[in-house]
């Protein structure tokens, strides 16, 4: 596991549950919901393309 | 009709485990880890069945419907975090199994560390904390059965036939089959219910999703697409469930079963797609039962749901079509028995692995294969009597069972990179008791439930116990940098 990658995923996923509520009071109702799905999406995307790469360095 | 589609599926089911053994299980290793050679299908299939329990249609659903979106972030986040573990510590962790031949997790822990007590710590741990974790599960199943007409004690006698006998079979290869067939079942039977609710229920009622947002804004629950869980009770909840992937050895075992890299990735990419629809839609179920609660159905039983949010899955399928009801009830089931009997093989090898195998130098396979039965029937009936006698710590142990196995989580990311040594061990004990023991005590002081959803000082508890194991684990190095810090001064 590249450190890069272990750092950028540990900030991902706490910023991933806690900037809804930093910025609820801007964002509000359905952004928080659209925010959730759409970058759990591209996480999961992101993912299978880092999976590719951590493969070739095990 | 619900006997009928049980029926159905006990006998399905049983056919694919018995078909299973056709793939051939000689030694230890193809009966727990299929001698690493499980295809990319079935190993995400199993990977998503043992994950997903019936929490999913009957707890998130409840959370959704009486709390909202906020219910939707804590599911994403497990999800957005395991796919991170099987991305990043995940392919080493597969790579280090089939080189060290690794069968457990907790067999894994003690060959990172160099020091057998470790896992046989950790095995017990398991064992504390898994087994109430698995009645809680049959409990399930035998609260479904008996809201559908059969008693309590027959649903617990049939779970614990079903799970002994879809086990014992074919080892890890029924109950990969049959997992795969249950996933496909729940996945199925969750779509099923949403494509009815959108297409037939809210109609019914002249709700659109113009309507359904407007209902879920103005609820009685206050705005539901609104944050409604503070950010303490948000980490609370979702600390233990970020660190799953790790800390959980029926799916840390998982790990070590794809065939190859290529099964691998199939593996994470199906999981990935799985549980980020699964998600989605049982999350969608609360959500638009609610909206569809706000306007067709009486304010009291509406309010009653939200303190009582087990009861909301029961009374949505009240109002579905009889077999839509009764193949998602039997996907509860399903869910359930999916994560029971891997949970006690896992365990089951566990016992069989570091308090046999690693204990002699030659093992007998014979005496492997009946310790491995003796363990999988005695844990399975011992969840059995938990689940027909229901103590009350037994249901507290099953809550508590996500936090205590926290401290794992800085034991096993430290164990996979760095170089063991005998004080390392050490500390890795001394953070798995500390954590353990801190889960106990303030479980006893303060209730399980208030563990796992309150704050001490300020800070959630399941963090807090993820900190004091993490820096217990880190001590070690922070003697080396001031040691390098000590001679570069002088």
């Amino acid at each position: 596991m590249k450190k890069s990658y272990a750092i950028l995923f540990a900030l991902t996923t706490v910023l991933y549950g806690l900037l809804p509520y930093a910025l609820l009071r801007h964002w509000g109702g359905l952004a928080v919901l659209l925010f959730w799905v759409s970058s759990a999406l591209l996480w999961i995307i992101f993912s299978l393309i880092i999976l590719e790469k951590e493969f070739k360095g095990v | 009709m619900f006997p009928i589609v049980f029926t159905l599926y006990i006998v399905f089911g049983t056919i694919i485990a018995l078909l299973s053994r056709r793939l051939g299980v000689k030694t230890t290793a193809d009966y727990f880890v299929a001698s690493y050679r499980l295809g990319g299908f079935l190993a995400s299939m199993t990977y998503a069945a043992t994950t997903y329990s019936a929490f999913m249609m009957l707890g998130l659903v409840g959370y959704s419907y009486a709390t909202g979106v906020a219910s939707l972030g804590f599911e994403l986040i497990y999800l957005v975090a395991t796919v991170g573990f099987l991305t990043l510590v995940g392919p080493r962790m597969w790579r280090l199994a089939r080189e060290r031949k690794w069968i457990t997790p907790s067999e894994m822990l003690s060959d990172l560390y160099a020091w057998r007590p470790l896992g046989i710590s950790i095995a017990l741990i398991y064992m504390i904390s898994l087994i109430p974790y698995t009645a809680a599960q049959l409990k399930g199943i035998s609260e479904v059965a008996s809201s559908l007409g059969l008693s309590y004690e027959v649903g617990v006698v049939i779970a614990s036939i079903v799970l002994i006998t879809w086990i014992i079979l074919a080892g890890i290869w029924s109950v990969a089959t049959t997992d795969a067939y249950q996933g496909i079942l729940m996945i199925s039977s969750a779509i099923a219910l949403i494509v009815w609710t959108a297409a037939f229920l809210l109609p019914s009622k002249g709700i659109d999703l113009a309507k359904a947002i407007n209902n879920l804004v103005n609820s009685s629950s206050g705005n539901l697409l609104d944050l409604t869980w503070s950010p303490e009770f948000f980490i609370s909840m979702s600390t233990p469930w970020i660190f799953f992937a790790i800390t959980n050895p029926h799916v840390v075992q998982r790990i070590y079963m794809p065939r190859d890299e290529r099964s691998y990735k199939v593996m994470v990419k199906y999981f990935a797609f799985y549980g980020f629809t699964y998600t989605l839609i049982t999350v969608s179920l609360g959500l638009l039962f609610r909206a569809y609660a706000s306007t067709a159905i009486d304010p009291m039983i509406e309010h009653a749901l939200v303190r009582e949010r087990d009861s909301v899955t029961p009374t949505f399928l009240k109002l579905a079509h009889p077999l839509i009801a009764s193949v998602v009830y039997t996907s509860i089931i399903a869910a359930a028995i999916s994560t029971a009997n891997s949970i006690v093989l896992t365990v089951a090898s566990s016992i069989t692995r570091d308090l046999y195998e690693r204990r002699i130098s030659v093992p007998n396979q014979r005496v492997s294969r009946a310790v491995t039965t003796i363990s999988i029937v005695s844990l399975t009936i011992v969840a059995a009597l938990a689940t027909y006698y229901r103590p009350a710590f037994i249901v507290d142990l099953s809550v508590l069972s996500s936090v205590m196995l926290i401290p794992l989580a800085p034991i096993t990311i430290i164990g996979v990179y760095s170089k063991p040594s005998r004080a390392k061990s050490y500390f890795a004990l001394t953070s798995l008791l500390v954590g353990c023991g801190l889960t106990m005590a303030l479980a006893i002081i303060k209730g399980p439930i208030r563990v796992l959803r309150e704050t001490l000082m300020g800070i959630p508890i399941s963090l807090l116990i993820l900190v004091i194991s993490t820096i217990i684990m880190l001590l070690p190095l922070l003697k080396q940098w001031l040691n390098v810090f000590h001679s570069k001064l002088s």
